[in-house]
């Protein structure tokens, strides 16, 4: 094995009075994947920053980084430059703000080349063609005069990584690559992001809150925790023999299933919730001249099932396959543009805003990013009694109040949260909070909109949690919305997989799951990290 | 990166004024605009002279002891015109700020919730007003309706109307697909109350940033009225008038023309240092990059 292409030593960081880093050790070689876990505030990204020397000026750093035996930590800004891009390249997670919306690909990708290597126009045009090709963005079909805004964001992503590679970096540092991603596509960038890595003998840093990824991709893992290394290692050893406590709370948190008493039998009688009937939505198409139009995109085609009182269904499928357009039609934020939406014996498909209160009332929604669900400006009390405008007698404040209070407590929250601001709570925390808006009402149908996949895996365990009791307790019905097969196997009953606007396969979940007919599903459950097999496969392969 | 984004989003009362206390330019413009305001509502109770009394003798003086910024052609103080002159600035520019909110903060937020036709309809209409110089057509208004300062406050407060819409609709716009609006129409709130309880709080800052630059361009544009003569009327005196009365007089007193212009120029500078510093102490994003 050739020498180190990165060596982190005692490397410790602050920012103003907060210590972000204690004393981190990483060394990276080349040819070698080196996982960093943790979970959000361990200082994963604040490592990689310190690396690009990108790091807030507020920083001030101790102990040594060495890239082929070059200290970055006091390298000039201007050998920086000179090394960003070309010998170190960074993927970002976000490949929506990680592109210069006004600028081609083409232009984006030469920029670097033409930058770092003073080629002409052309040369780097040819380059970045080249490199582009290699990501699997072939010109024939994506010439470099497209504008991000045109590609999906897995082929941004590849973007993303053809910039970061062009130059055959030796080091390369991917910040959760593939966290913005569905499975599918997450599974189709680690695998280049693997070729790569072996192509170019490059060194790739891997920062993931995903140990099944990571298991996945890195030879190495190290293992950070409020800004210190809790154990680092072989991967394979480290994840199997789990020595540090911490390493096996993350481990049992990233395949925790539920308690749950209802698991089996879907409390509740058996009629049918909800029904949808040949539900489809179709949005106009792209305007081709000042009266033209494109085909019309059928976001949502043909679809229906139904669900039960008390059961928890999973509404799995790619991003883009129309899962949240379907969740929007049967809350009734959006209007199907044919076929019936039928909620608790009524149709709410074709009600007007007043007469959809009663149905409103049974059901609510829990939407994905926590940070956006709820008003900046108002207080938890407000936000959480929100529905509670729904009932037909008017509340008094106290009632309210305690309506609130009850909610609060039943999802893990205190009463004195109730005089908080959203700002004021962690993402875990604000998800118990929409939790506790949904169920304010008693509604029989709570919509979850990816509840879990923004959250860490120790956070989302006890959200996981939640609803099972919330099922257990109350006799919920859920209908989760999720790429993440774990969730739905760990907290439904029946699945429906969805695909191009579809229903593809439908059944009990377990049954799908392990004995999947159709090519979508096999799909979603091949490209689905999973820790257990990635450690048995790493095992063996060693 | 977003936590800390969103973390900065909701300041509290405590941490804006932390911050605007260490904001030069708000801090500045903050004192200019009190000290401005306050001239004004000191002159209701007492200036140094009466500036409806003619006094010919004491004409022309240069700034002295007993005038502090001289007099003017008909011997009244300067400083006591200037004083009462900043209430009809003041009053026009805010009762036409106040016309632009009222009326197009709603437009603007109706547009932004109903979208489709009625939104093409009413940025259209706001297109046609921006297409006229705004003060050209204040003096067409005036003259069709007459000189005089209600019709002065109205044809400036017209102007106003397009500017609040505008900024309503895009600030609105940019908030109606957010989860918590979603939630709330989850919730079977309708637009209109959706508007007040979410929408309203959360553009508050970007319409008072605006506020206080169209406080400024009225400010402005009374004046320029006023020195047509289209604006306040004599005997009152305004900052405007004040200008344009100097204007015979600028080779024996400039100081008729440099005071009342100075006091425009600082009065602005203030609005706009406010309006600026509003800005940067309200906004997450802009503050990220200094």
């Amino acid at each position: 094995m050739t020498g180190p292409v990165l060596e982190i030593e005692n490397l410790s960081l602050s920012i103003g009075r907060h210590a972000i880093l204690k004393d981190v050790d990483l060394t990276v070689r080349a040819g070698e994947v080196v996982g960093l876990v943790g979970e959000s505030g361990s200082g994963k990204s604040m490592t990689a920053l310190t690396v690009m020397g990108l790091l807030p000026h507020a920083a001030r750093t101790a102990g040594s980084v060495r890239f082929i035996g070059e200290d970055l930590l006091s390298a000039t800004e201007d050998r920086l430059c000179d090394l960003r891009g070309d010998d170190i390249g960074m993927v970002f997670q976000e490949p929506m703000t990680a592109l210069n919306p006004v600028k081609t690909i083409g232009e984006q990708v030469a920029e670097g080349i033409r930058w770092h290597t003073g080629a002409n126009r052309p040369e780097a045009e040819s380059r970045a063609r080249a490199i582009l090709a290699r990501v699997g963005l072939p010109e024939e079909k994506f010439p470099l005069s497209r504008y991000p805004h045109e590609l999906s964001g897995g082929q941004r992503q590849r973007v993303v990584i053809a910039i970061a590679c062009a130059l055959h970096p030796k080091l390369l540092i991917a910040d959760e690559p593939t966290t913005a991603l569905d499975v599918v596509l997450q599974a189709q960038i680690l695998d280049l992001l693997r070729e790569l890595v072996a192509e170019n003998d490059m060194g790739l840093i891997l920062i993931s809150h995903d140990l099944g990824v990571v298991a996945d991709m890195a030879d190495r893992i190290a293992i950070l925790r409020r800004g210190e290394v809790q154990e680092a290692g072989e991967t394979a050893s480290v994840l199997r023999e789990q020595k540090h406590p911490y390493t096996r709370a993350l481990a049992e948190a990233s395949t925790h299933v539920p308690a749950w008493a209802n698991a089996a039998t879907p409390p509740g009688d058996e009629h049918r919730l909800l029904e949808l009937e040949n539900v489809a939505r179709h949005y106009p198409g792209h305007r081709k001249g000042l009266f033209g139009r494109g085909e019309p995109v059928r976001a949502v085609d043909g679809v229906g099932f139904s669900v039960r009182a008390g059961h928890s269904v999973a509404l799995v499928g790619q991003s883009g396959c129309g899962k949240s357009t379907l969740a929007r039609m049967i809350l009734a934020l959006d209007r199907p543009t044919s076929g019936k939406i039928v909620f608790d014996g009524m149709e709410t498909s074709a009600l007007g805003e007043r007469a959809l209160r009663p149905a409103r009332r049974e059901m609510q929604v829990v939407f994905q990013d926590p940070y956006g669900s709820f008003d900046p400006r108002q207080k938890i009390e407000t936000s959480v009694a929100e529905p509670l405008h729904l009932m037909d007698e008017r509340m008094g404040r106290r009632e309210k109040r305690e309506r609130v209070t009850e909610a609060l407590v039943e999802v893990g929250m205190t009463p004195a949260d109730r005089d908080k601001y959203p700002h004021e709570f962690s993402g875990g925390q604000r998800q118990r909070l929409a939790i506790a808006r949904a169920i304010i009402t008693r509604p029989k149908l709570v919509v979850a909109d990816e509840p879990v996949s923004a959250l860490d895996v120790s956070i989302r365990a006890q959200i996981l949690d939640l609803f099972a009791k919330l099922n257990d307790d109350l006799g919920l019905a859920f209908l989760f919305i999720t790429h993440d097969l774990t969730v739905a196997r760990a907290i439904t009953h029946d699945v429906l997989v969805m695909d191009h606007g579809k229903i593809v396969e439908t059944g009990k979940t377990s049954t799908v799951l392990d004995h999947p007919q159709t090519d979508v599903t096999r799909r979603l459950i091949a490209a689905a990290p999973d820790l257990q097999r990635a450690i048995t496969r790493r095992l063996t392969a060693g | 990166m977003e936590e800390e984004l969103i973390a900065l989003e909701h300041e509290d009362w405590r941490h804006f004024t932390r911050k605007a206390f260490t904001n030069r330019s708000f801090l500045a413009g903050a004192l200019i605009t009190a000290v401005v305001v306050a001239v004004a509502l000191f002159s209701f109770a007492w200036t140094p002279y009466d500036v409806t009394k003619l006094v010919i003798a004491d004409r022309l003086q240069s700034p002295n002891a007993a005038h502090w910024f001289g007099t003017d052609h008909f011997g009244r103080d300067i400083l006591s015109m200037i004083m009462v002159g900043s209430r009809n600035s003041i009053a026009v520019a805010l009762i036409a700020v106040g016309i632009g909110i009222a009326v197009g903060v709603p437009l603007g937020c109706w547009a932004a919730a109903k979208r489709g036709l009625a939104d093409e309809v009413l940025m259209r209409a706001s297109d046609i007003v921006f297409a006229f110089p705004a003060l050209l057509s204040a003096v067409m208004i005036t003259a069709i309706f007459g000189p005089g300062i209600v019709n002065a406050i109205i044809a400036i407060g017209i102007f106003n109307i397009p500017v609040f819409a505008r900024v309503a609709r895009g600030g609105a716009l940019a908030l109606w697909p957010r989860e918590f609006v979603l939630a709330a129409r989850a919730s079977g709130k309708r637009a209109g109350l959706i508007t007040v309880q979410h929408i309203l709080p959360n553009i508050a800052n970007l319409l008072l940033v605006q506020g206080t630059i169209q406080f400024s361009l009225g400010i402005l544009a009374e004046a320029g009225l006023s020195y047509v003569g289209l604006g306040t009327q004599p005997p009152a005196p305004s900052w405007g008038r004040m200008l344009f009365e100097a204007q015979t007089m600028m080779t024996i007193a400039p100081h008729m023309a440099i005071v009342p212009g100075l006091a425009i120029i600082v009065t602005v500078l203030g609005l706009n240092l406010l309006g600026d510093g509003l800005r940067d102490v309200l906004d997450p994003r802009l503050r990220r990059q200094r």
